[in-house]
């Protein structure tokens, strides 16, 4: 968190930083040194995105342990059931229409999207397989992804003159508008994350499979749909402001398991931890590399995750 | 009453009906056996009585029916051990075996003393103290078993279903897994009903033996009355010699001389022309056994 602060184009330096923060613990009260231009970079501009950072890494790494362990499949992604493809759908629509629905558009129509798409994969899988198998709920998903795509390029087609605006979204950033993105997806946030913690024992007994689980006295399906709901609501607000940040939710809780085992009671904080420290340093390396111009965050953590996930892949393959 | 008592209980299962009109009793402290062809309903009945099928007609298990008692009420008094258990990656024996005490842990609350001490004498009793931290992935068969076994003994039922526990063992594995089991029942009064294979086995280890076919029980009462070489061969389709011992039934598959026939002959002459060109090719491989 410390070297997001750090890093920025307006030069600030490390101890002035130090002592600022210092300063605004309770108690504390030294001169930081700092100018009031620059005391307003730090806690106007650069401290919210490095929150932001650590709040959209977090709540990716934990859904995506938590999509992993409902589905037992390890290759699972917080956007594995239409997340993704929904809220693309809604935030094209938003950029598509401009500012005609006001300035909080995007996000708004990307949550909405989102949580439609998931809606429509579990509604779909649980009509066609009677909600038993976890296999049928994802490739449920995959159709549902593939049509509201199909539906998102149709939009994007027809009015290609907000191709770049589209385009940019997608790649996810982390905007610097202040403490509003913060203020917005928090309260989501919390309650999913909230809710997945309370229910880590029931992800180790889930990985069990749905009879011995059952044996031991959880109800599989209604878990199952708990968890689910609690992971795509954290996503689809954090999708919302920050666009589809790939990579993450698959090779931190893998990174996490290589670590720290496991067991869904040390993997879901761990996760959460790794998450939020991964999003922010990969930040700062998409500030820093084209500085002052940024690459899209979502460059960042594909050319960093994709090694790695052919990395986990290959030891997997070794292992078995 | 905390045995097993079931009248008139049909399980359907993907809208066919795969126990039909069943009606069983154990009581608290005895041992069930179900024996029967593959496809019986064995498996379907040991599900039914945990509650994770649903199933028509009077059920009792350790004082619950499991129609209406809640999972987790359920899960506190009936444990089910798997045929083939499910080895989640990266989880160690303890962790595996800890799992037991879920139906006992309170949702909010973490493992109390109470649930680390039963933990720790179930891993103490099945002698695997030393692999407490090795992966459940990396453990050998007869390991296996008996973790899965300590889980289910830290659950604390009073009821312990077994579907096949013995399957995948060798012999003197099946017998010790057996005893164990066998035991457990002695020390702490459970009831147990377990889906076996191996008539011998069931004979020995059981207090009654249900013999089901097709869905349907077709006898129930103690080994020596329904183990008989006819129903053996009704219901198996196997011919078979049930000599009696002392320790129960012995079930000995039993296989009529056959004359050299012309089949026989020729098989005979591959195999020598086999082994010549085994020889030839200078290969030390063994040659083929029959």
């Amino acid at each position: 968190m410390l070297v997001g602060l750090l890093v920025g184009p307006a030069d600030l330096t490390v101890h002035g930083v130090l002592l600022d923060l210092a300063d605004a613990l309770p108690g504390v009260h030294v001169d930081s040194g700092l100018t009031l231009p620059q005391h307003a970079i730090l806690w106007q501009i650069r401290m919210p995105r490095v929150v932001l950072g650590v709040l959209v890494g977090a709540t990716l790494s934990l859904s995506g342990a938590t999509y992993q362990g409902v589905f037992r499949n390890p290759l699972a992604d917080p956007y594995l059931l239409g997340v993704s493809s929904g809220a693309g759908l809604g935030a094209t629509v938003a950029i598509v229409a401009g500012g005609s629905i006001g300035p909080f558009g995007v996000p708004l129509l990307a949550f909405a999207g989102g949580v439609v798409g998931v809606l429509a994969t579990y509604g779909l899988g649980s009509s066609v397989g009677g909600g038993r198998t976890n296999a049928v709920i994802v490739l449920a998903g995959v159709a549902v992804a593939a049509f509201f795509n199909a539906l998102q390029t149709l939009v994007q087609q027809w009015f290609d003159d907000s191709l770049t605006a589209v385009y940019a979204w997608m790649l996810g950033r982390l905007s610097t508008d202040g403490w509003t993105d913060v203020v917005a997806i928090l309260p989501y946030v919390v309650v999913s994350a909230v809710v997945i913690l309370l229910h880590r024992r029931t992800l180790d007994l889930l990985a069990l499979g749905d009879v011995e689980a059952a044996s031991l006295g959880v109800d599989p399906a209604r878990a199952r749909l708990l968890l689910v709901a609690a992971a795509t609501l954290g996503t689809a607000a954090v999708v919302s402001v920050s666009g589809l940040i790939g990579f993450v939710g698959v090779v931190v809780p893998h990174a996490a398991r290589l670590l720290f085992g496991a067991s869904h009671r040390t993997l879901l904080p761990v996760s959460m931890a790794l998450g939020g420290a991964f999003l922010v340093l990969t930040d700062v390396l998409a500030r820093w590399v084209l500085a002052p111009a940024e690459l899209p965050i979502g460059v960042v953590t594909a050319v960093v995750g994709a090694p790695f996930f052919v990395f986990v892949l290959r030891r997997r393959r070794s292992r078995a | 009453m905390s045995g097993i008592s079931c009248a008139g209980v049909t399980i359907r299962r993907g809208g066919q009906v795969v126990v039909r009109e069943a009606s069983l009793a154990v009581d608290h402290g005895g041992w069930l056996a179900l024996v029967g062809p593959n496809g019986a309903g064995k498996s379907s009945f040991l599900l039914a009585l945990a509650g994770l099928l649903p199933a028509e007609g009077a059920l009792s298990v350790a004082g619950l029916d499991p129609a209406s008692a809640s999972r987790r009420e359920l899960a506190r008094a009936v444990a089910l051990m798997p045929q083939q258990p499910v080895l989640p990656e990266g989880v160690s024996v303890r962790e595996l075996v800890a799992l037991g005490r879920a139906p006992h842990l309170r949702p909010l609350r973490g493992e109390t003393a109470t649930d680390r001490d039963a933990v720790r004498r179930a891993l103490t009793r099945l002698e695997l103290r030393g692999l407490e931290d090795r992966l459940v992935s990396s453990l050998s068969g007869g390991e296996l078993q008996r973790v899965i076994l300590a889980r289910v003994l830290a659950q604390e039922p009073r009821v312990l279903l077994l579907d096949e526990p013995t399957s995948a063992l060798d012999l003197g594995h099946q017998q010790s897994v057996l005893e164990l089991v066998d035991d457990l029942r002695r020390c702490d009064d459970l009831t147990v009903v377990a889906a076996m294979h191996d008539l011998t086995l069931a004979a020995q280890f059981s207090t009654r033996l249900a013999l089901l076919d097709d869905g349907v029980v077709v006898a129930d009462d103690v080994a020596e009355q329904v183990l008989t070489a006819e129903r053996v061969r009704q219901v198996y389709g196997a011919r078979v010699e049930v000599l009696r011992r002392a320790g129960g039934p012995v079930v000995v598959p039993h296989r009529a001389a056959r004359r050299a026939s012309g089949v026989h002959r020729a098989q005979e002459q591959r195999h020598a022309a086999r082994r010549v060109e085994v020889g030839r090719d200078g290969d030390d491989r063994q040659p083929p056994q029959r």
